[in-house]
């Protein structure tokens, strides 16, 4: 009978709470026991002898890898259970994990057939999150612009005593001439009437 | 008929939030980067490691890095052997020795080695003492340090890596008793009134390299006139931090949140600090701006000391790193 070789305890470490969660719940339904830690202030390495991984997920730019680190740089504290992934074979893959902001560190003697499928996870989870984030971003900035584009829209109303449709192709106009985006424009025109109402109030 | 100039060249650069930083802002503040064809994007990080992967695989083009990190980059040493590109050093000196208030009054009273002898007599639990990172400058210089004063670092103390602006914090939480850093760090540990800084790091002529520009091989070797371009700026901006109405200037700039989001006046002693021989004690190039071997090879020693490098290893690619031909070249083009 073949014997299954026993599960992989995984620690993910992410001051990315919800970004953290969710992949500790996805590896976690693949059958991996994973231990999940935000960015508190708990000291990693002391973490780390507690958890004892065989693999630790970490943001690529968390202060707390320095920190991890020490673990084989500083060799005092712990007999190095942590070494980083980073046999000559793995450079596709941790270069493929640095660009999409995971970083990886495996116990020494981990076979790289057990590690790589983890890391493919956890890269995909980590792209997902960056393009949820661009998306919503994008999002709030169309929401941004719509707000300037009002304000503007309104500012031209009044000063030039125009209707809104006017006002709005007076936009329009000056964004094509410019080759600029309509809300670019916009938040100009309202920083500029904003400009010229403080200096009326309070002139140089 | 005026020819229109080439595209600017764009570049990626990392810094982490340190006075050593200074010729990169500088550069940039002032747009010495544009007028030399480059389009320059700053990118503040958190954290040693995350410098030396994202520029190892290109994320970034080029960081500021302590002197040591690339040749252990070379080495395989805490990650993946991948060569990076040093052709200029940016900084030199500029590191302090803060102890706790409480630790600061003792071994002023009885000596280190003493106060270490007392407590292990007492069985308190040993010193523990901040280093930036384990492959650093501070790291090896606080060793340096300690066995001088009769410690040692790898018995006496237990040393803990902390990210430099999280070093003042760590003082006055207790976390650590005292630490090694960069500028401003020791004087924000002092400021804070977290502790008192018991020695500064000499930086002798030519002096030990203390913050180099390291960049990703692949990019150098894609954009060598840009490289060149590049080192020939941060030269330019050092050697204008050579003077003091500068250095009073490069606070202000310094101080902005996106910078060191430290302010000016916390900036301004390390700026202005100079020691007996009225050498800058943190300086931009007046002790040289040229990566020569003979100046890694200290480093690496002192990689050997630490416990971090075998005594047999091989370390013909670590030297390779440092590149003064391509600091030689760049300073030689008009």
């Amino acid at each position: 009978m073949p014997t299954t070789p026993p599960r992989l305890k995984i620690l993910v470490i992410d001051e990315d709470d919800q970004r953290g969660q969710t992949l500790a719940a996805v590896l976690e339904a693949t059958g991996y026991q994973v231990v999940s830690r935000s960015g508190d202030d708990a000291y990693l390495p002391s973490v780390v002898a507690e958890v004892q991984p065989d693999l630790v997920l970490i943001d690529v730019a968390s202060p707390d890898r320095d920190t991890l680190e020490q673990l084989s740089a500083l060799g005092q504290e712990l007999p190095r259970p942590v070494v980083m992934f980073a046999r000559d074979e793995d450079q596709d893959t941790i270069a493929r994990a640095v660009r999409a902001g995971v970083s990886a560190y495996i116990t020494e003697g981990l076979a790289n057939a057990r590690v790589k499928p983890i890391i493919d996870v956890a890269i995909a989870h980590f792209r997902h999150h960056q393009s949820l984030r661009i998306e919503l971003e994008r999002a709030s900035a169309a929401l941004d612009d719509r707000k300037s584009i009002d304000r503007a829209k309104g500012l031209l109303m009044a000063r030039r005593r125009i209707a809104e449709p006017d006002a709005y192709a007076l936009l329009r106009k000056l964004a094509m001439d410019r080759k600029a985006k309509l809300g670019d424009v916009a938040r100009e025109v309202v920083a500029t009437a904003e400009r010229l109402d403080r200096e009326q109030r309070d002139p140089a | 008929m005026t020819t229109p100039p080439a595209a600017a060249i764009h570049l990626n650069i990392g810094f982490v939030p340190l006075i050593d930083s200074a010729p990169l802002l500088i550069a940039q503040a002032q747009g010495l980067f544009a007028d030399a064809g480059l389009q320059v994007d700053l990118s503040r990080e958190p954290s040693w490691a995350g410098i030396r992967d994202r520029t190892a695989f290109g994320v970034l083009d080029a960081a500021v890095m302590t002197a040591p990190m690339p040749l252990a980059a070379a080495l395989g040493l805490g990650g993946p052997a991948r060569p990076m590109v040093t052709g200029l050093v940016l900084s030199k000196g500029g590191n302090g020795i803060t102890f706790s208030s409480v630790l600061g009054e003792q071994t002023q009273r009885d000596g280190l080695a003493a106060t270490i002898a007392a407590r292990r007599g007492a069985g308190d639990p040993p010193l523990t003492l901040g280093v930036v990172f384990g492959v650093s400058t501070h790291h090896y210089e606080l060793r340096a340090w300690l066995r001088d004063q009769g410690v040692d670092p790898d018995t006496d103390v237990t040393l803990r890596v902390v990210a430099p602006p999280a070093m003042a914090d760590a003082l006055r939480a207790g976390t650590v008793d005292g630490y090694c850093v960069g500028a401003p760090w020791n004087h924000v540990g002092a400021a804070l009134g977290a502790g008192h800084t018991v020695a500064y790091t000499a930086a002798p002529p030519p002096g030990r390299p203390e913050k180099v520009l390291a960049v990703n091989a692949a990019w150098a070797n894609e954009h060598p006139r840009a490289h060149s371009a590049l080192i020939k700026v941060l030269t330019t901006a050092g050697r204008w931090l050579g003077s003091e109405p500068n250095r009073r200037l490069a606070a202000e700039i310094l101080a902005s949140h996106d910078r060191l989001g430290v302010p000016a006046d916390q900036l301004l002693p390390d700026l202005l600090r100079r020691d007996d021989a009225g050498n800058w004690h943190l300086d931009f190039g007046t002790a040289g701006h040229r990566p020569d071997p003979a100046d890694a090879q200290p480093l690496i020693e002192a990689m050997r000391q630490a416990g971090q490098l075998a005594p047999e290893a091989d370390t013909t690619s670590a030297l390779a790193v440092w590149r003064p031909d391509l600091y030689d070249a760049a300073v030689a083009t008009p």
